[in-house]
């Protein structure tokens, strides 16, 4: 398959990337590694006249750690992401739904913040980002501003991204102290999957009770969501299997699931509560009580 | 309008004129006639046209050319020729770890960077390494075997080899 034909840019800052797509008002597209546009430029779902490869900017492919939590740079790579010490260490759950992410060679050469961009529902790390509360960092031309995940998430490959704005990097708050994590995904096969659904809990337990939950969920909506009911269902229980039974139902009206050609909407809603209630109890079974 | 664009192609460098919209794999396979690599699916699921940029496997039908500028790229005419097969070519041969070929360009590219990080896999760990790339013949398990010959080869360890 053959890519129409466009213009190119290659940035050397954000900046430049900001300024390039001001002057490309109409056709002007950010390309990072381009895993997912490429592929719908070649399904005509996007036409973009010029493509702006952040690629070129140097110094964005970074994933550390310091005392405000985790930050990850527009460029770095799911590989980068996944073999990140830190990742492993502090934030399990995104090391788990980064994995699961395509093949190595799309981990390889595709960006954690790129496949945020998109804005599709079924992606692996999109809950387990939620479910940790991170927030994007964006560059624009009136300056810088902050978003939560979960108002930057608009719809079907729609985000909050405005003209000419440029995610830099991509904030993860310190996860709370002794907190259980768990990411399930259900796909078709084992690999080269997207999420059919998928399910991302992060779970804080004192004296065997929930004081602090949250819960996130992929290919469950237009767009991936937090379960808030789910999340109010758990607040201040024991973990029973009454509990986690009710959570998994609050989740399932959370959902708002379509049908499409991978999965109908009841099903879907039936793989949310499976999903759900699996990835609780591994959660609540990996938290310090 | 064309761009000049400099790599490092099979250990040497390499300087093209390309279009913005040329992927690695044109780039490869219709300007510089190194048709090893394959494309099947197109969209980045089937690994046939897997490739290494700095010694990691890519989906080149899935990479702009221009993305490869001041990298290095290495195909499966670099790794080898039928006068001097790598490791991973003669195990492949050995073991009959292909029926039609289609998928073994990629393969064997995605188990070269496999055995560069991790010189003793364990099934597991190759099975994760190539659940990228699709095989409609063998079954995959021929292709394990060669992958594990190949691996002992190179550390010397070859069973049959010490046999022999």
């Amino acid at each position: 398959m053959a890519l129409p034909k466009f213009d190119y840019i290659a940035p050397r800052s954000l900046q430049e990337a900001c300024a390039a797509l001001e002057a490309h008002p109409d056709g002007g597209k950010l390309l990072a590694g381009g895993q997912s546009i490429v592929r719908m430029m070649k399904y005509r779902v996007i036409e973009p006249t010029c493509l702006i490869d952040l690629k070129s900017i140097p110094g964005l492919d970074y994933v550390r750690m310091d005392d405000s939590g985790l930050h990850i740079g527009a460029l770095a790579t799911h590989t980068q992401v996944l073999e990140s010490q830190a990742v492993q260490r502090e934030y399990p759950v995104l090391a788990d739904a980064e994995r699961e992410v395509s093949a190595s060679a799309v981990r390889n050469w595709g960006t954690l913040v790129g496949n945020l961009c998109v804005g599709h529902a079924a992606s692996d790390p999109a809950p387990a980002l939620l479910a940790l509360e991170a927030r994007m960092s964006i560059i624009g031309p009136s300056g810088t501003r902050t978003v939560p995940l979960d108002q930057f998430f608009k719809g079907h490959l729609w985000t909050d991204l405005q003209a000419a704005e440029v995610v830099s990097e991509i904030q993860v708050p310190k996860p709370p102290r002794g907190c259980g994590m768990a990411y399930l995904a259900h796909t078709g096969r084992a690999a080269m999957e997207t999420p059919l659904v998928s399910a991302a809990v992060v779970l804080v337990m004192e004296r065997g009770r929930c004081v602090n939950a949250r819960i996130a969920l992929a290919g469950s909506a237009e767009t991936a969501i937090r379960a808030l009911g789910a999340e109010r269902a758990l607040l201040g229980m024991s973990l029973d299997d009454a509990t986690v039974a009710a959570a998994a139902s609050a989740a399932q009206e959370d959902a708002s699931p379509d049908s499409d050609v991978f999965g109908s909407a009841e099903y879907r809603r039936r793989l949310v509560g499976v999903y759900v209630r699996d990835a609780i109890k591994l959660a609540a079974q990996r938290a310090a009580v | 309008m064309s761009r000049n664009l400099e790599f490092e192609l099979n250990g040497k460098a390499c300087r093209r004129d390309v279009e913005p919209n040329t992927l690695l794999k044109d780039m490869l396979r219709l300007d510089l006639g190194m048709t090893g690599t394959k494309e099947t699916c197109g969209e980045g699921i089937c690994g046939a046209c897997t490739v290494l940029v700095n010694g990691m496997p890519v989906r080149s039908c899935l990479v702009l050319a221009m993305q490869v500028g001041n990298h290095s790229v290495e195909t499966i005419e670099g790794i080898g020729n039928a006068q001097n097969l790598h490791p991973l070519q003669q195990a492949f041969l050995e073991h009959g770890a292909f029926q039609c070929g289609w998928c073994t360009p990629g393969m064997i590219m995605t188990a070269k960077a496999l055995l560069a990080a991790n010189p003793d896999p364990s099934e597991a760990e190759i099975r994760d390494a190539i659940r990228g790339n699709l095989c409609r013949c063998t079954g995959y398990v021929k292709i394990v075997e060669a992958i594990q010959a190949a691996a002992a080869t190179a550390r010397g360890s070859n069973p049959l080899a010490q046999s022999q």
